[in-house]
């Protein structure tokens, strides 16, 4: 259909100059219309939504002071562990302070000293030890060098009495620790005193020693 | 002009010799100007000629009474326009009148009335037909002027020198016709209107005869010489000056009412450019600022929810942000008690085995302290649940007393007695002696408990305590 040429009429010309009018009015309508009420709309509901979970200022208070909480335990936790490592590195660096034979000739010179005679004095590979003190040794070698810590087997001949004594002193020595001790004795009744610790019975002790 | 009370309008007569105007005030005519017609003027240039006559514009309601267009009587047959009503009949009107007045119809504006029927089945109508630029130009001299023109009227017809409804007859150089008002209220008027020839009286038989019957016996005529010889009646005429007067009174009167005769109404005005582009601008304008602030607030608005959101959010977010912080303190708080705990483990399990150094001399000690005299012990032999304690018993009783004075000192060093296994020899009388053996179970050494009375016990409980205390023993 061919475009019809304009006729000039009055009608025409109103037509024309309310165009711009009309134009504007579709633009802000368009605007309006298109944008603003689906933004609005929008924005209502997400609006509608953080009213409905507005958190109160207790919550926001506990979850601080939880927070504080939190932090003060991992300090003295951070502490625990630095406190626990200084005393682990402390006790592991006894058996680092003296060479294996500083360490040994530590101990002849106790049994020296206490006048211990010593039968058998030999480097075991490992000594038989319950459990516990099994972890313990496998926690200790965990943090020294390998060739810090070994295993010595002594067979002594004592007194009960020198025997404790050297057992009490053993353990001054750095690094130096008894962790067997096995007693047998021949048991030879005298006139007098059926049994007695101390009445010149044969006695043959082992002493494990972990150095 | 401004009008109070009554209504003042302005009668613009043009005749081929004379432009007239005259002021009404009501129905009153209020004063009569005029002027020779120059001659070749055309009918808007003597419209606008005949404003001018007063120092005053015209009115806004202005009739143009001029005889410069065409003016007739055309009878149709009532079939050819049955069931025709309005602008349907005008444009039927136009183009049967276009034999007669050389007007295009689609350029040419008509006016017209019907006239009483003629027997039996003729439909009569007077009409005036004006070109429509002429139209526009004479209403745009009376605009030019700032008066404003109501309607384009014939002369001819117009005024009545009787007020009673007597018919009357009209002569000009050029026209003549006879008029009645209508016989009765509702009814149709009679009017017949011909060209006067110079050649022939026809006309004027065939005017007696198209009226109906006997022409009036009185009416006007425009100038002294323009009575017909053959008419007897007695006429007026408008070159005196008081007859005049009363020839434009009775058309002020006529047009104030225009009802039954033919007159085309003024154009609608069409604006200026000038003011098309005011009201436009101003339109938009308004339109604009209304938009502009209506967009505005609600701009306004959504800025407002915005911020509001983000207000109501705000503990929503601190919320998700101290939980987010919690759960990572509570994740590296859980892994720093693993590593506590793992220290710990290692710390426990060095102390099992160095700050127990001495235990083998507290339980010699302790087995020598504590042990009954009545029994000896023969072995003490590694196990791997810790030591076993074999020996020799007198008396039935020794073993169990010495295992419970022996509970608390081995304890503190990292053993738990199991009740002894005790079995006779049956050798005495009582059934000893006894041979038994006692369970050291290895633990880890327990916390210090009450100190007994005995402070060699209590010594044993630390090794510095206990080292301690033997040096001041010795």
């Amino acid at each position: 259909m061919a475009l019809k040429a304009s006729s000039g009429s009055p009608r025409e010309k109103w037509v024309l100059t309310f165009i711009p009018t009309v134009a504007i009015f579709m633009l802000a309508f368009g605007y309006i219309a298109f944008f603003v009420n689906p933004a609005m709309k929008k924005l209502q509901g997400k609006y509608d939504s953080a009213k409905s979970s507005t958190i109160t200022p207790d919550v926001i208070d506990q979850l601080k002071w939880q927070k504080e909480q939190l932090l003060k335990q991992q300090i003295e936790m951070q502490e625990i562990v630095r406190s626990v490592a200084k005393e682990v590195a402390a006790k592991s660096e006894a058996f680092q302070q003296l060479s294996p034979t500083e360490k040994h000739s530590g101990v002849m010179a106790l049994c020296r000293e206490h006048g211990v005679a010593i039968l058998q004095d030999t480097t075991v590979k490992n000594i038989a030890l319950p459990t516990l003190r099994s972890k313990s040794v496998e926690t200790l070698r965990l943090l020294v060098p390998k060739e810090a810590i070994g295993f010595r087997e002594l067979t002594l001949e004592a007194s009960y009495g020198k025997i404790v004594a050297l057992l009490k002193s053993l353990p001054d020595i750095p690094g130096v620790i008894p962790v067997k001790v096995q007693l047998e004795k021949t048991a030879k009744p005298e006139s007098g005193s059926v049994l007695s610790v101390s009445s010149g019975t044969q006695v043959s002790w082992t002493v494990g020693l972990l150095m | 002009m401004l009008s109070f009370g009554r209504q003042y309008s302005t009668l613009l007569i043009i005749t081929d010799s004379e432009v007239i105007r005259a002021d009404v005030r009501g129905n009153q005519l209020t004063k009569l100007t005029k002027e020779p017609r120059p001659v070749g003027t055309t009918l808007p240039i003597a419209v606008e000629l005949a404003c001018g006559l007063t120092g005053r514009k015209p009115s806004t309601r202005t009739y143009v009474i001029a005889d410069d267009f065409w003016t007739g009587v055309i009878d149709l047959d009532e079939r050819s326009i049955y069931g025709l009503m309005g602008d349907d009949l005008e444009q039927m009107l136009r183009f049967e009148t276009e034999t007669f007045s050389s007007l295009d119809p689609l350029s040419s504006r008509l006016g017209f009335v019907e006239l009483a029927t003629v027997p039996p089945d003729t439909r009569r109508f007077w009409g005036t037909a004006v070109r429509s630029e002429t139209l526009s130009g004479i209403a745009q001299a009376v605009r030019a002027r700032g008066g404003k023109l109501e309607l384009l009227a014939n002369p001819i017809g117009l005024s009545s020198p009787d007020r009673a409804g007597v018919p009357w007859v009209e002569f000009t150089p050029e026209m003549a016709g006879a008029f009645a008002a209508p016989a009765e209220s509702g009814g149709f008027p009679r009017a017949y209107v011909t060209q006067r020839s110079k050649t022939s009286d026809r006309w004027f038989e065939a005017l007696g005869t198209m009226f109906g019957g006997e022409l009036p016996t009185s009416g006007w005529q425009m100038t002294p010489d323009d009575q017909p010889p053959a008419y007897t009646g007695s006429l007026e005429s408008l070159s005196d000056e008081t007859i005049l007067h009363r020839w434009v009174q009775g058309l002020a009167t006529r047009v104030a009412n225009p009802a039954g005769f033919p007159h085309v109404a003024a154009p609608q005005a069409s604006a200026s450019n000038k003011t098309l582009f005011f009201v436009g601008a101003t339109a938009a304008m308004i339109t604009l600022l209304l938009s502009g602030s209506l967009v505005w607030s609600m701009n306004s608005r959504l800025s407002e929810m915005k911020a509001a959101i983000a207000r109501a959010e705000e503990p929503t977010a601190e919320k998700k942000s101290l939980d987010k912080a919690i759960k990572e303190l509570n994740k590296s708080f859980e892994i720093l008690r693993l590593e506590v705990d793992e220290a710990r483990a290692k710390s426990d399990n060095l102390r099992v085995l160095v700050d127990s150094g001495d235990r083998f001399a507290v339980l010699l000690e302790s087995l020598a302290q504590y042990s009954d005299s009545n029994m000896v012990i023969d072995s003490v032999s590694p196990k791997p649940y810790g030591l076993l304690l074999s020996g020799r018993a007198i008396r039935n009783n020794a073993v169990t007393q010495s295992v419970q004075r022996l509970e608390q000192p081995l304890a503190a060093v990292g053993w738990s007695i199991r009740p002894p296994s005790v079995s006779g020899t049956n050798q005495t009388e009582a059934g000893g002696p006894w041979t038994f053996e006692i369970y050291l179970i290895d633990q880890r050494p327990l916390p210090s408990q009450t100190p007994t009375p005995d402070t060699t016990v209590a010594s044993m409980l630390a090794p510095a305590s206990r080292k301690a205390s033997q040096k001041e023993k010795n």
